[in-house]
């Protein structure tokens, strides 16, 4: 299939519009996925819309809001609710009633249910006739898999570069770089505020990792003293990470400290420190 | 709401599946207009678009741990959800009975411009560009996003092949983007 021919269709617009018939929406839904240009077409096209509704705003009465929340805080309690949501969440979908969908998975669970029969009497077959030719389809098939693992962890990574990017590129954000201390001189790390939030984020990914048993832990300095602004835990695979809130910090600074954290830091193990202002 | 980037997206999904009355108030300030507009818009009655509302700020209280955020922005499913609702009301029975006797108090309340906008300038600003929108593409738009009409259907309200419309569609919003962007 030639991708550009197709995002030039506008069956992608037909899609984001909601009139994109069945067969359209499966095949959109499996392009997003293979296809970063057709996921960023559609969520272009989306933003657009998004305007575009934006742009036929009302307010609503004054007095909707408390209704809502108090329907809202009734909800979960009554039966009628109960089978509302039963019936009618199902509906939910981003483009396309999900009954299409269901389908669309029932024939591919049952397309692949069917593969898995086919394969394995094939590979009964072979075992018998061909030993050696099944080990080499097993060898293949291991290595499709890890394949499509590094695919998948590729995407991962990227989705995670991708919300870092979006978290730093936030104007109310304040950069505070984080300078190596003492014998780690050589050491720098990025930490990115919030004030009006609260929001604390930080980058160490520069940094090695902490020694065997260790971890890093961030401090804030409020008011001279230290406060524990939460462990830094790369294992996650976040880009950056978001540590405690504060609203009111002089510094921040960097230590390592045992597996879970210290209740004060040890101060011969700073690593990395910055001021705020 | 550009300027009120208080909660990041992430965040405030987070809210919302703890279920946090922060987290409400935060989706109602800043997306009931956008909401409700879309309501209106399809429906054209503030009354019922109010109760379309309110059923739909609990449709995405209750149901935001089906919400994929791999699959779009939270905006977007949220107007997926209004947009989808009001249709929903638009096609059944009882509205369509409805509004043969209030067409003329419908008319009336949408020439008053009571609440037909929002303060926000970027709202405003919005509203301006959008009439820069040949008809003909707003009127396609808005068969397919604010009816909920087919294909088939647009291409027989508009004597169009149905062939082109997705052809028509592309066209309409290369022109949207080029008056937004």
């Amino acid at each position: 299939m030639n991708i550009e021919e197709y995002i030039s269709s506008g069956t992608i617009e037909a899609y984001v519009l909601g009139i994109a018939t069945t067969d359209e929406v499966c095949e959109i839904e499996q392009l997003i996925e293979q296809y970063p240009s057709v996921r960023a077409t559609v969520a272009e096209q989306e933003a657009l819309l998004a305007q575009y509704a934006q742009s036929h705003s009302a307010n609503p009465p004054e007095h909707l809001k408390q209704n809502i929340w108090a329907a809202i805080q009734e909800e979960p309690n009554s039966t009628a609710s109960k089978i509302a949501t039963q019936t009618e969440t199902p509906k939910i979908s981003l483009t396309e009633k999900p009954s299409s969908k269901k389908s669309w998975k029932g024939y591919a669970m049952a397309a692949s249910i069917a593969l898995l029969i086919a394969s394995g009497i094939c590979n009964m077959w072979m075992m018998q006739e061909h030993k050696k030719m099944s080990a080499e389809i097993a060898n293949i098939s291991a290595q499709e898999k890890k394949l499509l693992d590094g695919t998948n962890k590729a995407l991962i990574a990227a989705q995670k570069a991708k919300e870092a990017l979006d978290i730093m590129s936030l104007p109310s954000l304040k950069k505070i770089n984080l300078a190596g201390v003492g014998t780690h001189a050589q050491h720098s790390g990025m930490l990115y505020w919030d004030a009006a939030t609260g929001n604390v984020f930080l980058d160490l990914n520069s940094m090695p990792a902490a020694p065997e048993g260790k971890q890093y832990q961030l401090w804030a300095i409020v008011d001279g003293k230290p406060v524990d602004a939460g462990m830094y835990d790369p294992s996650s695979g976040d880009m950056i990470f978001k540590m405690k809130t504060f609203f009111k910090a002089e510094m921040f600074a960097v230590t390592i400290e045992k597996m879970g954290g210290s209740p004060i830091p040890t101060m011969d193990q700073m690593v990395v420190a910055g001021k705020t202002s | 709401m550009t300027n009120n980037i208080a909660l990041f997206e992430t965040e405030l999904i987070a809210l919302l599946k703890i279920k946090d009355e922060k987290a409400f108030n935060y989706l109602y300030d800043n997306y009931s207009g956008a909401l409700c507009g879309i309501i209106l818009k399809v429906l054209n009655q503030e009354e019922l678009a109010n109760d379309v509302l309110q059923e739909v700020f609990v449709k995405i209280w209750r149901s935001i741990e089906q919400y994929d955020s791999s699959k779009g922005r939270l905006y977007t499913w949220m107007l997926n959800i209004a947009r989808n609702s009001a249709i929903d009301t638009l096609r059944s029975k009882g509205f369509q009975q409805g509004q043969k006797t209030s067409d003329i108090g419908n008319n009336a309340y949408l020439n008053d411009g009571r609440r037909s906008s929002t303060n926000n300038t970027d709202v405003l600003g919005l509203k301006k560009s959008v009439l820069n929108l040949k008809p003909e593409f707003r009127v396609l738009i808005n068969l397919a996003y604010f009816q909920g009409f087919t294909q088939e259907e647009i291409s027989q309200t508009l004597n169009i092949p149905l062939g082109t419309v997705k052809t028509r569609m592309r066209n309409a919003l290369l022109e949207l983007k080029s008056i937004f962007v």
